[in-house]
């Protein structure tokens, strides 16, 4: 067998498109007497030698033609004999041009070199194709610090549609869901949503959530992406306020060249093929409350809330619509760049659900039914969102981007509720008692909006500066949810034995309120780097941020009048009184705060040796936070002010012990500030509960450890083994105290937490068929304050106080995501399978000692796939929750005081509170690609 | 060079900057604190008005208004003299101003000259009673005590107005939120209230000899009692509430079990105004309460006393009480159809009740079998003199089967009082060997 080998060559001159050149290393001659022959090969990188994938090689003035696979691999058939002109392309690379004698089957290596002038003429990111994974990969491994990447490639492939659902292919994350089992929030290493934040493009991002910093990741269309990068250290450049990890979403930068993209798709969730969606007309729905709209010395009257969004309807299967089109392009001389990206997604989801309320027993501290909740949502979400960026680069080594990013997600839930009480009220036995009917209707309206300039200069070969000014604004509206309630009921006739309905009443009260917060935030980074020897990077920088919060509530009390109302079928029949025209002027939740963070670094990295570098330093991080709250003048503390400063050290080293191989290890000490809300001193005083806010708690403080090693044997291949352990000073949880006899839940500082666990990545491809998967196993403690209620020795009903230790909530010990991905370039095919398994965890802390809820542990299988159809012609597939995996969620403790109230659950060793069904979405759609 | 000279002083500057302050600094905390005690009036012999933050004592016979929300703060007290009139305004938007009780009030009439807390006398009419002309008395967690007798409340409820604990929200009659305040009413009347006209979220109570007429617009209870509350309810009429006269519960926050004894009471046409299911029971015990409830006189009620199954069955005792109804759904319903077995389990051997207008208390002037079901069922549209005392007399003719029927073996519920003492020690009454408020022998109700 003679083996050729072609090699590109560096003369220049020849005309534009066409270079390259071919060396020959060996080649094999068979002697054969067909006139077709085979041209098998692989395709490499010049200088790192490793596979180029997706590569396209075409015999030249024929439709004949390969893509490479996994491994770098073509097969080009039915070649005649005689000089075969083959052309080989990838996005930039030179693209080569070469001749090959073909008497017989050949098998050659070809070797394809990075376009140099092209990478230096722009900005690196923007030309060199970052979407592959490959190139994900090959980031990760030259990263300083421990962080996974998720290329856009991936994610056009994944059966994701929201940036949330996407975290879960992120080795060590897991997600917590809606109401309708949608990803919603990361859980990074098993810290909950509270210990990550989230940036875009590197710059942080304000929250939409009324009381809280973290970002609901399912605002973000995934289709705007780039990639996705998880941080899981901090370096001292980076803001210091995540313990579990950072979500930074890049967003697509501008190509090199002209770039089109555009996207249609439809489909549907086969929970609405067995029953209806039901929906309202939200039109007439002011977005403002009242005294929004009027002054906040407005009375309202009946007249200021419609009846459409009560009145409820039902329509059959709705289908989905998706769009997405995006268009980059560069001018010639390169400087000038930009790109525009949209993205329209009109879902609509739903979950068939039992809901078991429970009330804990007064003497043994045990849970029992309460009341069994049948829920139904019909949900439409409408996500959208455009983003642009330009950039300017006089290629003198400055440069200057304006970025602008606008998503707006509107979610339209209908939540049908029957109610069955089984606590009291059944004395003729279960099938009998009270039942109540709830309709509800909401729309939920959150927007982020952010634009940032941003200058890169390079002012010599030892100075660089960059520096961003960058305005963002969140909002969150949620007007006018309103809730119908009716009574009804079974009876027994003891004589006839006969069950019978009541008659259906409206119930005396219903309640329809705004909500509606918004943040904006202004900021300033600057950052410098110093170069003074090869080897050695020092760079220093501050960060400034304002942040303005106002939030809202309003309530109102509708009153049933007159009294006695039987359903007429009509909800225009229907007529009631406003309670309270002033709405709810003093509710905790009407607030304005300010915070101000400023931030210095020292930043330094050092190559001690050619496969040795450290890097590190220490990041200073400033607090002010002020409050004004609308709290009545009987609660202290309605002005207020809370300020701090940390400090936040931070080394990371990297050893390339052997080529390919590396080892990590990291130490950062970070912080988890507390919630806007929380640290008001608010006062909630209901009849079942009292919750008080906490000006004294102290931020959360942790230290990182990271111990990782990875190797990288082929540049799509990976195995990853890695060690991490948290020690975490002062978490925050909410919890009940007894104070003067009554129990407050009020959140608190509880000791030291600890978190561990270790991290098992790989990713493996063989041929046409690719593996990839991660497993992560976590441990972590906390010890906090519970109630235990119980009778005393004189015979009284009384609680007390005390410890328990568990895990931290949504921590599950096992975590799991296993892709098999299948490509079969030569017909444009691409498959995959993507199981997630999320081990038990808990999901909701109890106040009261061992009645947490637990999650139990959950395997949801997801299928994606694209086929090519023409050139630039995409169609493809994607299909979530194909087991229809149900969320189940039970409380460890039996019910031992009226198990007999729902024969049909099994109550003798836990209580099973939560039982959800989602079924299947189907996406099928058509894509262009240029 | 200047580029570089300029960039390295940025550098050094930063890093400067940053060392110059490297440690890390705990969290310095400042509120605001309203417990300023310089703004509080204290009332003179020429105040007329009462409005703010306020101290001091209100002079027999005199008239007074409230002109905004009257606070009596935190270990300060308003002493109110015996023939006082209140009169409480309204606010722009019609919100009628309330007292908000962080310290003591102590209010004590006389038979003779009693207090009376009211509105302007134009909205004193019949057609007022449920609209919630004012707010009453409530109270934060500092409160001590509030000493109520011989004082007349009217027109009480409606939403809390801004600037109130209460604001937008239900606003009761009377409300206590912890199991330290005492809350004694006493000799009192209570005519009109648009929802509950007592919601103690906690407290020591003692409720004796009052009566309660108009109370619940279209749902609320007498005396709707949460976790933390301890004492008794004895020798009051209640006439006419919209779901529960008396009902203890021990839900919510408190450490405290509610043990409420509810014994002597004449209870009458109640639970009618509360459509749905299981709603409306005169006398109820559910989640967790205790006591014992003897003695009691039920009549044309919706149903029976009850217990539910989650109160704390092994210590309520429910016996010696007498049930009256005129209408067969009424008398169905003496042992409620949703709570049999759990209020069958505290009944004792003496209860008495039978066949419609069987037993029959004989009350001294008042026809119990002048209305019609559908008139009790009629909800807004329900005769008055379905829900007020007017000139009927509830006292016992002789030959009463409640005569000589009660219970007198067992003692009120111990309460340890702390600022309810000396003179200010509530008038606890022993039960009667008659039923109802109005024994033929003996103390008993006083109005």
């Amino acid at each position: 067998m003679n083996v050729k080998k072609y090699s590109t060559d560096n003369s220049s001159g020849v005309a534009a498109f066409w270079r390259g050149v071919l060396m020959l290393a060996c080649f094999l001659w068979v002697s054969d007497a067909r006139s077709q022959h085979t041209l098998k090969g692989n395709v490499i990188e010049s200088m790192s030698r490793i596979p180029v994938i997706s590569a396209h090689v075409v015999v030249k003035g024929t439709q004949n033609y390969s893509i490479t696979d996994f491994e770098g691999r073509f097969v080009l058939k039915n070649l005649p004999t005689g000089q075969a002109q083959i052309t080989i392309s990838y996005t930039g690379f030179k693209t080569l041009d070469t001749l090959i004698q073909m008497t017989s089957d050949v098998e050659i290596t070809l070797e394809l070199e990075e376009d140099v002038k092209l990478i230096y003429g722009a900005q690196v990111s923007g030309v060199k194709d970052k979407i592959s994974d490959e190139s994900a990969r090959s980031d990760e491994r030259k990263a300083h610090h421990v962080l996974n990447i998720i290329s856009a490639r991936s994610i056009e492939l994944s059966p994701d549609l929201t940036v949330a659902n996407i975290t879960q292919r992120v080795s060590g994350v897991s997600l917590e869901r809606n109401n309708n089992g949608d990803g919603q929030h990361a859980i990074v290493r098993g810290m909950d949503k509270r210990y990550n934040y989230t940036l875009v493009n590197g710059i942080k991002i304000p929250s939409p959530d009324p009381k809280n910093r973290y970002v609901p990741l399912d605002i973000f269309p995934s289709d705007l992406l780039d990639r996705l990068v998880v941080s899981k250290a901090l370096l001292p450049n980076m803001e210091g306020d995540a313990i579990g990890g950072v979500m930074d979403l890049k967003m697509k930068d501008a190509p090199g060249e002209l770039y089109i993209m555009a996207n249609i798709g439809t489909g549907f969730n086969t929970l609405f093929l067995d029953r209806d969606y039901q929906t309202f007309d939200r039109q007439n729905v002011s977005r403002k409350s009242p005294q929004q709209v009027n002054g906040i010395g407005y009375r309202a009257v009946v007249e200021d809330f419609p009846y459409e969004n009560i009145d409820f309807s039902t329509k059959g299967l709705p289908f989905n619509s998706l769009y997405s089109v995006a268009v980059g392009n560069r001018n010639k001389n390169k400087k000038w760049g930009g790109i525009i990206a949209g993205s329209y997604q009109n879902t609509f989801r739903g979950a068939n659900s039992m809901f078991m309320t429970t009330f804990i027993d007064q003497s043994t501290n045990l849970p029992y039914y309460e009341i069994m909740q049948k829920r139904q949502f019909s949900t439409e979400q409408v996500r959208s969102g455009i983003h642009t960026k330009f950039d300017y680069n006089n290629r003198k080594g400055h440069k200057i981007e304006l970025y602008s990013a606008y998503v707006n997600l509107q979610a339209r839930e209908n939540r049908s509720r029957v109610d069955t009480i089984l606590k009291i009220g059944r004395g003729q036995g279960p099938g009998t008692g009270r039942v109540e009917i709830r309709e509800r209707s909401r729309q939920e309206i959150q927007q982020i909006y952010n634009t940032t300039l941003q200058g890169t200069h390079e002012w010599n070969r030892k100075f660089k500066t960059d520096w961003s000014l960058v305005y963002s604004i969140a909002t969150n509206d949620d007007p006018d949810m309103a809730e119908i309630k009716w009574l009804t009921g079974v009876t027994l006739n003891n004589t006839t034995g006969q069950y019978s309905y009541e008659p259906v009443l409206y119930d005396r009260d219903f309640t329809r309120r705004w909500q509606n917060n918004k943040d904006a935030d202004l900021a300033l980074y600057w950052n410098n780097t110093y170069t003074p020897i090869r080897r050695l990077e020092l760079s220093a920088g501050v960060m400034g941020r304002l942040k303005g919060r106002e939030s809202h509530f309003n309530s109102f009390l509708f009153r049933t009048s007159p009294i006695r109302q039987e359903w007429s079928g009509q909800i225009r029949d229907y007529t009631f009184t406003l309670f309270n025209n002033i709405g709810t002027p003093t509710d905790p939740l009407n607030y304005a705060s300010s915070e101000e963070v400023t931030a210095l670094y020292g930043m330094f990295r050092w190559m001690i040796m050619d496969n040795l570098q450290a890097m590190g330093g220490v990041r200073r991080e400033t607090t002010l936070f002020e409050w004004v709250s609308n709290a009545p003048p009987t609660v202290r503390g309605r002005v207020g002010s809370i300020s701090y400063q940390d400090m936040l050290p931070s080394l990371h080293i990297k050893y390339a012990f052997l080529p390919k191989h590396n080892l990590r290890t990291s130490y950062f000490k970070s912080i988890s500030r507390p919630s806007f809300f929380e640290v008001i001193p608010y006062e909630i005083n209901e009849d079942d509960f009292r919750e008080r806010g906490n000006p004294f708690l102290q931020r959360t403080i942790a230290h990182n450890f990271d111990l990782r090693y990875e190797y990288f044997p082929t540049p799509l291949d990976q195995f990853m083994i890695g060690f991490f352990t948290k020690e975490i000073i002062n978490p925050i949880e909410s919890a009940l105290a007894i104070h003067l006899q009554t129990m407050y839940l009020q959140p608190n500082n509880f000791g030291v937490a600890r978190n561990s666990g270790i991290e098992v990545d790989l990713t493996k491809y063989i041929g046409q068929f690719g593996f990839r998967g991660f497993y992560t196993y976590t441990l972590s403690e906390i010890t906090t304050s519970k109630i235990v209620r119980f009778r005393d020795n004189n015979g009284n009903l009384t609680s007390r106080e005390e410890l328990q230790t568990r895990p931290l909530q949504g921590q599950s010990r096992h975590i799991s995501n296993v892709s098999l991905l299948y490509k079969n370039s030569r017909i444009g095919l691409d498959l995959q399978l993507a199981m997630v398994y999320t081990g038990e965890r808990i999901i909701s802390v109890s106040p009261y000692l061992d009645n947490d809820i637990w999650q139990r542990g959950f395997v949801q299988l997801d299928f994606s796939g694209e086929k090519k159809i023409k050139k630039q012609f995409f169609i493809y597939a994607k299909i979530n929750n194909l087991l229809n995996t149900p969320l189940l969620a039970d409380i460890r403790l039996p019910n031992t005081f009226n198990p007999e109230q729902a024969p049909y659950i099994d109550s003798s060793k836990s209580v099973l509170v939560r039982e959800d069904f989602y079924r299947q979405t189907i996406i099928l759609g058509l894509k262009y690609k240029l | 060079m200047k580029k570089t000279m300029l960039q390295l002083g940025a550098i050094a500057l930063i890093t400067g900057m940053l060392f110059s302050a490297c440690k890390d600094k705990d969290s310095d905390v400042n509120i605001d604190d309203d417990n300023d005690t310089s703004g509080i009036t204290t009332i003179t012999e020429s105040t007329t008005e009462l409005q703010g933050m306020m101290r001091g004592t209100l002079r027999e016979g005199k008239t007074y208004v409230l002109k905004g929300d009257l606070i009596i703060p935190e270990n300060e007290e308003v002493v109110v003299l015996p023939g006082v009139t209140l009169i409480a305004e309204k606010d722009a938007s019609g919100i009628g101003f309330e007292i908000t009780v962080l310290g003591t009030l102590v209010a004590e009439g006389t038979k003779d000259k009693p207090i009376r807390m009211t509105v302007p006398e134009a909205d004193r009419t019949e057609a007022n009673v449920f609209k919630g002309l004012w707010g009453g008395i409530q109270c934060g967690e500092s409160a001590k005590l509030v000493l109520l007798r011989w004082v007349k409340f009217e027109y009480l409820g409606d939403q809390g107005g801004p600037g109130t604990p209460r604001a937008g929200r239900t606003r009761y009659g009377f409300w206590t939120q912890s199991s330290n305040t005492e809350f004694i009413l006493e000799d009192c009347w209570v005519y009109g209230c648009k929802d509950d006209v007592y919601r103690p979220n906690g407290a020591k109570i003692n409720l004796m000899r009052n009566t309660f007429e108009f109370c619940g617009e279209n749902g609320g209870d007498g005396l709707n009692v949460k976790a933390g509350t301890v004492g008794n309810i004895a020798y009051n009429l209640f006439i006419g509430g919209a779901t529960n006269a008396f009902k203890p519960s021990n839900e919510g926050s408190a450490v405290v079990q509610t043990n409420i004894n509810v014994y002597n009471n004449t209870v009458l046409n109640s639970g009618w105004r509360r459509p749905g299911m299981s709603r409306g029971a005169n006398i109820n015990y559910e989640v967790g309460a205790r006591g014992l409830s003897y003695n009691n006189i039920i009549v044309n009620c919706k149903r029976g006393m009850r217990v539910l199954e989650d109160a704390d069955i092994p210590n309520i005792s429910f016996d010696h009480n007498l049930y009256y109804a005129t209408h067969q759904e009424m008398a169905d319903e003496f042992i409620p159809s949703d709570a049999v077995t759990s209020t069958q389990s505290v009944l004792g051997q003496n209860m008495i009740y039978g066949a419609i207008t069987e037993n029959n208390p004989l009350f001294v002037n008042y026809n119990v079998d002048r209305f019609t079901y559908a008139e009790y069922e009629a909800g807004e549209s329900q005769p008055a003199d379905m829900n007020k005392v007017g000139s009927s007399n509830f006292r016992l003719n002789s030959g009463s089967p409640a005569i000589g029927k009660g219970k007198t073996d067992f003692a009120p519920v111990n309460v340890n009082w702390q600022y309810a003492t000396g003179n200010r020690a509530p008038g606890i009454m022993q039960p009667n060997k008659d039923l109802g408020c109005y024994p033929t022998s003996g103390p008993g109700n006083n109005h």
